[in-house]
Parts: structure tokens; sequence; C-alpha cells
């Protein structure tokens, strides 16, 4: 294995790329007011303080809207992995008329942007009556999670042989064990791959919150945050604590994951 | 895999259930929720009104909570809407004072004599009391004025030796003088809003012009007043920052401070509180920054500012409309009204004429500081030289579909071209009136031929 | 066999009634209300048939806003290839770190649009913004450039959005990458081929699949994006300039407040995504990459 230069041009390149403009962003959120709007900006702040970060806790609904994230792309999460799993087993292990039609047209909701279906939706909401409730929002995100947790965990049932399952039903258990103690196991990259995808969408999103909640408590971060960017003193220190606060969980969690990540998505479908 | 299949299905019920009980408001038990909806957004204006009229309207009225929300100016439209397109407005709110003749004449609003006669009709002060007036009643009462205005320099104007700007040339030629040394002489928010609607109601009511023909709704962007203002703007515009299209209000008040600029093309009393954190610590005062009038076009007599100031006022859907004018009274009353005022001072003016030179209303340390910008705001109350937000005339409070014009971003785009993008004014002016046109036809207002 | 498909049917019962309440009614009132002249938020309306089509065929902002979009995602797709498919290729190498790096390239997807947004704006910020700094100190300029005013802020959003989804590229790319027997890179060099005819000759033909793939699904994402190009410019006179036709779609029913004209608008988006993708898959022929 020779050792190429190129190679660890490319790397700390790639290195910058991904990993410098967070650097900023940190090192932005722990330097004061005067040290901010300083020119020429330091890379590293001389005087580095957390009161960014205290002012953010302490004076802004910052954990409010963090617990409304938390709570929302958690149930999400389990929502749309339960209700895909059952539907991707179902797609991939009973044969009834019309199956591969339903794979199809999990294909076309592809197509469908959120922006697109935003009125409507809002409508549907309002009638249901759960206008500005956490639950309008898990559905929204289920909507757009579920036809690629679908396509992912299709993939990865596919992959795993019938003969494990008979093998298990021969030895005396019923569908529900063969099921739990057979396929899981093997499909989990393919669960945790979905699980993570799930997360950080319904982390993230932004539209729908925006349209569909309208008090502070119920506020997830994306719309707090803008909300904080649109206030009146543009205060860029908490601004930069705010977008660190809301990037190190997600950061974090993927970190300890990132393994079976790259697994679940070499073998499945991907969305972006 | 060590989770038990109980205790996932477990735990997704409880997630579920959590999210699903995620409703807001509560409305369990005996709490009745009283819901209004402001545009302060300030931490300690917040707390004023929560402390004192609030504290004191749920002890009188125990039963009821009063729920405060500080709504940011740009969402408060969509926000509003939305919230009476799902049947559940909120009580009493803050409303731009050009939307709420659109409401008016949706007829989803209450009248409120009543409340303006029991805080004192004759102490209203002549430049908002009849904004809301509509076929013999009031519809909604000021909450407080700001009025905005060129925030300037002195010491560099009068360095150069130059009088304070009356008409578009004189400014120009202000503007010519100040830009030197890296520093530019004007810079205007980039906001559609404030770009594309509050200044070019203000350069047409500068300018002899309106939005609108009065009888025929016919809009008026290709008439002459606007196309000179345009033209202005757009020399105007050399001596102003590049990127300025793509900053905000408060980047101009951080540049003013920190000397980038010498006026700031928006300005009210805020600004103060930008000067007190960014400026040098030996110009924090009134014989650096003062607040300068508008100059006026060739075509009018006296330049025109907006008057910041939303009105409060109460649907006809509210659930507790009743309860929401005793909550006005108890925010009218003198001694927390002062405090609400004080919380952010200057900017948030009293509606009233006997607080307005009222002793204790004037011990309030900034105003004491900054008392040239509390004088020049009277003044020009008096000499008639503000207008509510995007108004271009008086007149314009009657008019149903400013709100929409402005969402459109017609007259925006077509500032955007002409200043930024360099193009010529009467063919943007054109452009944006064929556009007007199509919208307000759309929109069934059309009443010309 | 029926109980079968009994069973099979209620265990996708879920995923339909979702997928059908959430997905496809929305869709097909969608489409039905673009054929009213609807109010956003008040009852009145009015049915008016194709009348909103009509109006968008010779509608100045909507060729403006088609413009716009196809520019945002061509070029945002071309980089994304472009930073993300050599960066896939690096991370197919062995090296010291290269599994860190792995983790550290999927940071910028991984963090909300608003806080990407965020970032960008304060780095490309004319007056306290690093990359003026950095420019002016390297003597590239000679004043700072307005990355957010009018001439710059369509390449400023692209840039934003190539960083915030290049990761997308590499690890779709890369997981490819990994499946490619090594024999038949063996069996190259051992007939003399260097790294660029390896690439060409084996890499590539054994990509294709993927890149299909790739293209694809960015394409149809970026052309419908919504939040990173309407945070950019927000409520800035200069949005007029990055705005595609998502935006537009949610001005026409948010500000302009009518509902009719923006699902009209969401419909004729749809359409053509189908056309497109209906096309793309003709010209390359590959149904079975995505079964």
């Amino acid at each position: 294995m020779t050792r190429r230069p190129g190679l660890y041009v490319g790397g700390v390149t790639l290195l910058t790329l991904g990993a410098f403009p967070l650097f900023w962003m940190l090192s932005t959120a722990l330097k004061r007011s005067d040290e901010i709007f300083a020119t020429p900006p330091r890379l590293v702040p001389a005087h580095p303080t957390l009161e960014n970060f205290w002012r953010l806790l302490t004076e802004t609904n910052f954990v409010v809207f963090f617990k409304n994230s938390v709570l929302v792309s958690a149930a999400t999460v389990a929502l749309t992995l339960t209700v895909s799993a059952l539907g991707a087993y179902a797609l991939t292990r009973y044969r009834f008329c019309g199956r591969d039609t339903v794979a199809g047209l999990i294909l076309l909701t592809y197509m469908f942007a959120p922006i697109m279906i935003i009125i409507p939706f809002y409508i549907l909401v309002k009638q249901l009556g759960i206008v500005n409730t956490r639950l309008a929002l898990v559905l929204s995100y289920t909507t757009f999670c579920l036809p690629f947790c679908l396509w992912l965990l299709r993939s990865f049932f596919e992959s795993i042989p019938l003969e494990l399952e008979e093998a298990a039903l021969v030895d005396g258990a019923n569908r529900r064990r063969a099921v739990w103690h057979v396929v899981l196991p093997l499909a989990l990259p393919g669960l945790i791959a979905a699980a993570i995808f799930t997360f950080i969408l319904a982390w993230n999103d932004f539209l729908f919150a925006l349209v569909l909640i309208t008090s502070d408590e119920i506020k997830t971060l994306p719309v707090g945050v803008n909300d904080l960017f649109n206030a009146t003193i543009v205060d860029w220190g908490m601004i930069m604590a705010a977008g660190v606060m809301i990037t190190a969980p997600a950061v974090m969690f993927f970190v300890a994951v990132q393994r079976h990540l790259v697994q679940g998505w070499g073998a499945g479908g991907v969305k972006g | 895999m060590a989770i038990s299949r109980r205790h996932f299905l477990a735990g997704t019920a409880v997630l579920t259930g959590t999210a699903m009980l995620g409703r807001a408001p509560a409305a369990l038990g005996q709490i009745r929720e009283l819901q209004v909806w402001h545009t302060e957004v300030e931490p300690q204006t917040v707390k004023v009104i929560q402390d004192t009229s609030i504290a004191e309207f749920e002890r009188k009225f125990p039963g009821f909570k009063v729920k405060q929300q500080a709504l940011g100016w740009g969402d408060l439209n969509t926000k509003l809407l939305a919230s009476i397109a799902a049947g559940s407005p909120p009580d009493l709110t803050h409303l731009n004072p050009f939307m709420t003749a659109s409401l008016y004449v949706k007829k989803l609003l209450v009248p409120m004599d009543e409340l303006i006669r029991a805080i004192g009709e004759n102490d209203i002060h002549e430049a908002t009391l009849k904004l809301q007036y509509f076929d013999g009643k009031y519809y909604g009462v000021t909450h407080a004025m700001g009025s905005t205005y060129f925030a300037e320099r002195r010491d560099l104007r009068e360095k150069k030796g130059i009088k304070p700007p009356e008409t578009y040339d004189d400014m120009l030629k202000l503007a010519a003088a100040l830009t030197e040394g890296g520093r530019y002489a004007v810079q205007m928010p980039g906001e559609k809003l404030y770009m594309g609607f509050v200044h070019p109601a203000e350069w047409l009511a500068g300018n002899g012009g309106s939005w609108v023909d009065p009888k025929t709704y016919r809009p008026q962007l290709n008439s002459q007043a606007m196309i000179d203002a345009l033209e202005y703007a757009q020399k105007l515009n050399k001596f102003m920052p590049g990127g300025w299209s793509g900053q905000k209000y408060l980047d101009t008040l951080a540049a003013l401070s920190t000397g980038k600029i010498a006026m700031a093309y928006l300005s009210g009393a805020r600004t103060i509180g930008y000067i007190e954190k960014y400026a040098p610590e030996n110009m924090r005062d009134p014989e650096h920054f003062m607040p300068m009038l508008r100059p006026h076009g060739p075509s009018g007599r006296v330049g025109i500012s907006a008057l910041d100031g939303e009105n409060w006022a109460v649907f006809t859907q509210s659930k507790y409309p009743n309860e929401a004018f005793e909550f006005l009274k108890l925010f009218y009353k003198k001694e927390y009204y002062l405090q609400y005022c004080h919380s952010v001072p200057i900017h948030l003016t009293p509606i009233f004429k006997s607080m307005l030179n009222d002793p204790e209303y004037l011990a309030n340390p900034r105003i004491k500081k900054w008392r040239p910008w509390h004088d020049t705001m009277v003044s020009g109350l008096k000499a008639g030289r503000f207008l509510p937000i995007g108004f271009s005339r008086p007149e314009d409070n009657l008019v149903p579909f400013l709100a929409e014009l402005d969402g459109s971003g017609i007259v925006a785009d077509m500032v955007v071209e002409v200043m930024v993008g360099g193009k010529n004014p009467k063919a943007e002016a054109d452009k944006a009136q064929r556009r007007a046109e199509e919208l307000l036809t759309q929109l069934g207002f059309k009443r010309w031929s | 066999m029926r109980k079968q498909a009994l069973t099979g049917w209620l265990l996708l019962a879920p995923s339909l009634l979702l997928l059908g309440g959430l997905v496809v009614f929305p869709i097909l009132y969608n489409a039905w209300l673009s054929l009213f002249d609807k109010h956003s938020f008040l009852p009145a309306q009015a049915f008016v048939g194709l009348k909103n089509y009509r109006y968008f065929a010779g509608d100045e902002e909507f060729w403006n806003s088609v413009y716009y979009g196809t520019v945002y995602s061509g070029a945002t797709i071309v980089l994304q290839l472009a930073v993300g498919v050599p960066a896939a290729l690096l991370l197919n190498e062995m090296f010291r770190g290269r599994d860190f790096l792995r983790g550290v390239v999927l940071f910028p997807y991984l963090i909300p649009t608003i806080v990407a947004v965020i970032l960008w704006k304060w780095l490309l910020n004319d007056s306290y913004g690093l990359v003026n700094h950095l420019l002016l100190a390297a003597g590239v300029v000679s004043a700072p450039v307005a990355w957010l005013g009018k001439d710059f802020i369509m390449w400023s959003l692209i840039v934003t959005s190539v960083w915030q989804f290049f990761p997308f590229v590499v690890v779709t790319y890369l997981a490819r990458l990994q499946t490619i027997p090594p024999e038949l890179y063996e069996a190259a060099r051992v007939d003399g081929a260097g790294a660029w005819r390896r690439f060409v000759h084996v890499t590539l033909p054994q990509t294709r699949s993927v890149l299909f793939v790739i293209v694809l699904l960015r394409s149809i994402w970026m052309f419908t994006k919504f939040d990173t190009v309407w945070l950019m410019a927000g409520e800035g006179g200069v949005s007029r300039y990055i705005r595609t036709l998502p935006v537009y779609a949610y001005a026409r029913s948010f500000t302009y407040l009518q509902a009719g004209m923006g699902a009209a608008l969401a419909v004729i988006m749809f359409v053509m995504l189908i056309v497109a993708t209906a096309a793309y898959f003709r010209v390359f022929r590959r149904e079975e990459a995505l079964s």
C-alpha cells in the first residue's frame, strides 16, 4: 500500500469540507460579541465563553423546542418503523394480487415533494382537528418517511432467505416468533438505517412545522431557531450556539451507529 | 437485541400517546384561556404585560388564564389567517394597520366603541384615532406609536455644513458628500416588506401619489409619482453598500452604529438600543446620532415616513370578546400603560396626548438622554409628517387589499430590478402595473374598466 | 392461499392507510383544488376549470421560476457529483483515519437545513464573513463581495446546497464501490491499465446503475427543494433571483393567498417530474435498477 500524497491532500480537503464549517460554528458560538464582529476574524476565540449557550438556554424557549423535537422525532421513528416493517414484510412474504402494483405506487409517491401537499395536508389536519399538535407533525413526517422505509426494508427482507424462517417454523415456532427471533435480527442493519433516516428527517423538517404549529410550546427546533434568527436583535453568538446544540446530538448519535449505516445503504434503497 | 417485544410495543404506545397529548391549548377542567397575540417580542415587554395587565386580569376574573403569544411581525399575518381558517382565532390580537380594512370588509371584526370611550376617546392622538374607524364605528385601537425616519450621523453632516435635505436632489447631494473613505452614505433594509412596500408607500406619500385611484381602486404603480421615486431610488443606490439587498433592517442599524454607513434609511427608536450596544462609547448620544425626516419629491409638499403602530382587534369568532375588552381596559390603565411604554422607550410612545408631555413618562432615563428623538416624533406628528406603515395617503385605511399587494411582492420585484438590477424605471413600473391589475382582478377587486 | 393473502393485506393495511390518507388524498385534493379560485384561508371559492393553468402558461414569473429551478437543480446535481464521486473514490482507498473521515463526511447531511443556511449566511456575510476575509487576505478580490446580494445569491445557494447534500452521493456511491470485486481491478492492472483507465473501464461500468439512481433521485429532490431555497433569501428583495418553482408555489398559496393557483403550480411540478422521469427511463432503459 504505497502512500500517495494525493490521497492525503484529498483526505484533508474532504475533512475541511465536511467539518470546517461546523468547527467555525462552534468557534463563533464560544466567542464574545466583540470578538464575533472583529475584523480580522479569529479562528479560535481569544477569550472563549459559554455565555451564548447560557443565554440560549435561559432566555429563550430553546429547551422547549428541543424537547418537542425529541418527542416528535422519536414518535415518528417508532410509528414509521412499526408500520413499514409490517408492510415490507407483507410485500415480501405474502403472495397476493396487486402486490407489485403497490410496490410501483411506492416509487410514485417518491415524486411528491412536501411543498406539493402542504395546503391539502393543512386542510386535512384542520378537518381532523389536530392543527397545532405534535400528532399532526408525527403523521406528516410519517408521510415522507414511510415510502422510503418500505422500500429499504423490503430490500432487506427480500435478501433474507425464506429457508431460515421455514426452519424456525419447522422447529415448532409460530410465525410471529420466527419473525422476531430470526428475521428481524438479520434485518437489523436495515432497521437501524431506516431509523436513522427517519429520525434525521423528522429532526430536520422545517416546512411542516412552520405551517402546522403556531404556539411556542409545541414548536420544534428548526422553526424555533428560525424565529431566533429573525428576532429583534440578531445575536450571531447565540444562533451559532443553537446550531451547535442542534447538530451535536445528531452527529453523536450518528457517529455511534455509522457502521451499520453504510451497510444499510449498500444493500437497500437510498433517499436524500 | 435485548429489547423484549413487549417493551418495544409499550414504548411505541407511550411515545405516540405523548405526541398526541401535545395539544395546545390545554382545555381541561374549569380554566378558561384568553388568547392574546401581539408583536412585541422583547422579553422585557412580555414580562411587563405579564406582571401588570395579566396579573390584575387574572385576579379580577378567577377561572381565566391569559395566554400571551409574542409573534414575529412577518409571521403574524400567516398565523392569523391560518387560525381564522381553522375556526379558532385568538381572542385579541395585534393587526398590521393595512390588514385591518381587509378583515373588516370580510366582516371578521367586532366594534369597540365602548372601549374607546372608556379609555378616553378625546385623549387619543389624532394620528391614530380614526385609523380603524369604518362606517361610523371603531374596529381597532393602536397599542403604541413608533415613528420611523432616517437615523443619521449628525456630526458628519454638520461637519460638511449641509442642511437636512428637503427634496430628492438635496438628499442625493448629501449622500454623495457622505460617501467617502470606505463608508457609504445610506443603507436601506433588504426585506421585501420594507424596500418593497413600506418605503414605496412613503415615496408615493411624499410625492403626491397614491397606491390606487380612490374611486376605482385601479393601481397606480406606473404613475409619474412612482416613476420619479424610482429614478431617485436608482440614483440613491450608488451611495449604498453593494450587498444591501441581501441584508436586513437590523443589519443596517448595526452598520450605522459601527460607522459603516452614515444614515440608516429605516430607523425607529429601536436604533438607540443598537447605538448603546455597538457604537464607540464616546459617541452614544444625540449629538452624534439623530433622527432626520424624509425629503419630498418634485410633486410632493413634505416628505412622509412610516408610523409604526399595530392596532388591537377582536374577532367575531373570538371565544371571549367581552373579557378581551376588559383586558384592554387594564392594558391602557395609566400606571400599567406607562410601564409598557417604558419597556422599549420612545419606540413605544403612548397614544394618549396627555401622556406625551407627562413628566412621569418623560422621567425615564433613556427618554431623558435621548429626548431630542422623542421631540422629533412629537413635532413630526404635529406637522403631519407620518402616515401608518404601508399607507400612501390617510384614506388607505379603507383599501381592502393592501395585505395581498404586499404579499405578492410585485412592488418589491419592481424596486429590486430598478435599484439593484439597474433596469429602466418606466419599463419596470409598467410591468408591475400590469401584474398588479391582474392580481386585483383575480382577487375580485376590479372596479375600473 | 386466501388466508395468506388476507394476512398480507392486513399487515400492509396500516401503510396503505397512512399513505392513502396522508399522501394520495392530499395529491388528489391538490389536483381538484387547482381547478378553483380559492382564497387560502377564507371560505370563498369559485370553480374556474383550467383557468389557473392557462394563466401560468403566459405568466412571466412562472417561466422565471422554471428557469431558476432548472439552473439550481442542474448546477447542484453536477457539482454534487463532481465533489461526491471523487470523495467516494478517495474513501474507498485504504489509509489511516479513513473510517473517521467516512463519518465526518456525512456531517453536512445530518444537520437541519436551517442550521446549514444560517451557517453559510454567516460564512458569506459581506462584512463579517470568513469567506470574504480569506479572499481579501489572499488577494483574490480587492473589496468584500456581496455573496448574498443580487449577483451572487444563486451561487451562494448552490454552494450551500452542494455542501449539504454531497454526502448523499458519497455514501451511495461508496456503498456500490465496496461491492466491486477486486479481481476486476487486478485483471485491469495486469493488463497494464493506469488509474484513469481502471476508472473508465472498470469502475464506471460497474457503477452505471447506481449513478443512474443517484442522478434520478437528486434531480427530483433538488427540483422540488423548498426549505434551503426559501430560507436562503427569506423575506429579502433578492429572493426574486432564486425564486424557484416550489418557492413560487408556496408564495401563491401563502403570501398571495391564492390556494387554487398554488395547487395548480404543484400539479404542474408533479407532471413535469413524471414526464422527465419517463424520458429519463426511456433514455437509459434501466428499469431493473430500481426494483
